[in-house]
């Protein structure tokens, strides 16, 4: 019996260090990579123990607007968040408080939108930017992202409005306090960490969001991060493709989102399991 | 609340608090889909500044084309081991991490980063890794079979490393959920199993399963409407090749739209998207209200 425990338990321990090695293995590789200088990289076999340098990033400064990237991938994705929470909130606050006929049918029609595949719609949203000078802006990119974070964002706070006692709101209401007193002293903060789970989640996804940028910008103007990292990947150069700058870029895009999933890893999960299980 | 309000202010109100939303939301896709199936129509073309009525011509010409057959193929073949791939795989990562051990709770937080990262940057990692002369996976592979293979260079390799990209990418989502699930089912029932001399197997296959089974078709049906539509891990991996061996539907949409400037067929190629979409939706829709009144 004992020495059956102590398998299990080894078999468990094995098991795990597998499920880390497979996650972690890309990732490491991406980091060395970054810090692995030009001359060490194309050697076979690879070069697992490289001189770790940092004149990658200041190759890849040089060669790319890196800044303004940066910059415009900021913008629009704490635009979209900022877009896309305040108009759900207030949506999910409509849905969830009043009784109206056909209120259920739009709510589902609303959330069914989240199926929509992005790509079916990027012609015509093109000829919409378009008609409304705003191919090329980063306000352009964040409406069209903040539409798309909208389904999303209402289903899982609409449950969350469910859970707060409509009791202290009607009392206030009934004492004189207007609408927008409500929501801001009274619903807002008993909703604080379901909104700030959606706000992560939501600036998750637009950082990562590459199909927008690439087909609505066409300048530094308006070019994201992910779109930078396409570009330098379509680099020719007598070496082959620049895999140290890549990496160097894809280091600076994923860091951001490291540092959230270890800061924010409840609430993310809190999140994506609110709507699925509820 | 709001019920002794006046029926109009009651109406006003909600439109004030739904309206903005619904607006964005309805204006940036329900249109563009209509607007989509408009222009499937035309043959209308960037490039020859062309826009002329063709009724089902765009239909017609994508299903006689053999290499479209193919990428439908491949779109199905796709998604349907990837996704079996994922529940599977992602049940076992839900098991593993329900069970007590010591660093659990970093693994449960190690087991979000393939999904938090830009899928662009880990389609170019994985497809740095997989290079035919200079890949990390190439060299291991070498190291223990002797054998020097080009993943991304023969196509049945290359369809290969895109669903397991796919796998690796997505199979945390998963196994989030399905452990969330886990959760939920009382401890009490797997004690009870447990003095009846149940073993491992027999308690996964008699308890877990049947108390996940709702989660894993609506799960399974949701991740196969997010995977579909997506082409950043076509762009980063594999760019469809070799030929259009790893081409996708939606990345041929991409394809026809914004670099041929075949606005036409791409859109009615998008309405084919739409249709596949809008079935597996349905399914998706009534196993999800069927599980949701019987649980």
């Amino acid at each position: 019996m004992k020495s059956q425990k102590t398998r299990n338990k080894i078999l468990l321990y094995f098991g795990i260090s597998v499920f880390v090695f497979i996650i972690l293995v890309p990732i490491y590789w991406l980091f060395l990579t970054a810090l692995t200088p030009r001359t060490q990289l194309f050697s076979v076999p690879p070069n697992y123990f490289p001189d770790f340098t940092f004149d990658n990033f200041i190759n890849l400064a040089s060669q790319v607007p890196f800044l303004s990237y940066l910059t415009n991938s900021m913008i629009f994705s704490v635009g979209a968040v900022l877009v896309s929470v305040i108009l759900s909130f207030l949506a999910a606050y409509g849905f969830a408080r009043i009784e109206i006929p056909g209120s259920n049918i739009l709510l589902f029609a609303l959330v069914l939108t989240m199926a929509i595949p992005e790509i079916v719609t990027v012609v015509p949203l093109f000829q919409i930017l378009r008609n409304f000078n705003m191919i090329d802006t980063i306000r352009g990119l964040i409406l069209v992202m903040g539409s798309v974070l909208i389904p999303f964002s209402v289903w899982v706070l609409v449950t969350f409005v469910k859970r707060v006692p409509v009791e202290i709101e009607e009392a206030a209401i009934v004492d004189g306090a207007t609408l927008p007193q409500v929501l801001f002293y009274i619903v807002i903060p008993a909703m604080k960490p379901s909104l700030v789970t959606v706000t992560i989640i939501n600036f998750i996804n637009a950082w990562n969001n590459l199909l927008y940028p690439l087909v609505f910008s066409s300048s530094i103007k308006a070019k994201t991060l992910t779109v930078s990292i396409t570009e330098i990947f379509q680099a020719r150069t007598p070496y082959g493709r620049p895999w140290e700058l890549i990496s160097t870029l894809g280091v600076t895009m994923v860091l951001p989102m490291i540092i959230l999933v270890f800061v924010a890893q409840k609430g993310i999960v809190s999140g994506l399991t609110s709507g699925s299980l509820d | 609340m709001f019920t002794n309000y006046s029926k109009l202010k009651k109406y006003l109100i909600f439109a004030i608090l739904v309206g903005p939303a619904v607006l964005l939301r309805f204006s940036t896709s329900l249109y563009p889909i209509f607007r989509t199936i408009y222009l499937s129509f035309f043959d209308h073309n960037l490039m020859e500044q062309v826009h002329r009525y063709i009724g089902l011509n765009n239909y017609t010409s994508l299903l006689n084309d053999q290499t479209i057959i193919d990428v439908i193929g491949f779109t199905l073949a796709f998604i349907t081991i990837s996704v079996i791939m994922q529940l599977v795989l992602g049940m076992v990562v839900a098991n593993l991490l329900n069970t007590k051990f010591i660093g659990r709770k970093i693994v449960r937080t190690l087991n979000l980063l393939p999904w938090v990262i830009p899928v662009i940057v880990s389609g170019y990692v994985f497809r740095w890794m997989l290079n035919a002369d200079y890949g990390l996976i190439t060299d291991w592979v070498f190291r223990l079979s002797g054998k020097e293979v080009q993943f991304l260079i023969d196509s049945f390799l290359a369809r290969g490393s895109l669903i397991l990209l796919n796998v690796w990418r997505n199979t945390p989502f998963m196994a989030i959920v399905l452990l969330a699930g886990l959760q939920s089912i009382p401890e009490e029932l797997y004690e009870a199993a447990k003095i009846d001399g149940a073993n491992w197997f027999q308690r996964f296959l008699n308890i877990t399963l049947p108390a996940s089974s709702s989660t894993i078709v609506t799960l399974g049906l949701f991740n196969i409407i997010w995977q579909i539509a997506n082409i950043d891990i076509i762009l980063g991996l594999t760019q469809g090749g070799p030929g259009s061996s790893t081409t996708v539907i939606a990345y041929r949409i991409y394809q026809l739209g914004m670099q041929w400037f075949n606005w036409g067929r791409a859109s009615a190629l998008s309405v084919y998207l739409l249709l596949i979409v809008a079935v597996i939706s349905s399914i998706a829709l009534y196993l999800y209200r069927k599980f949701e009144f019987t649980s």
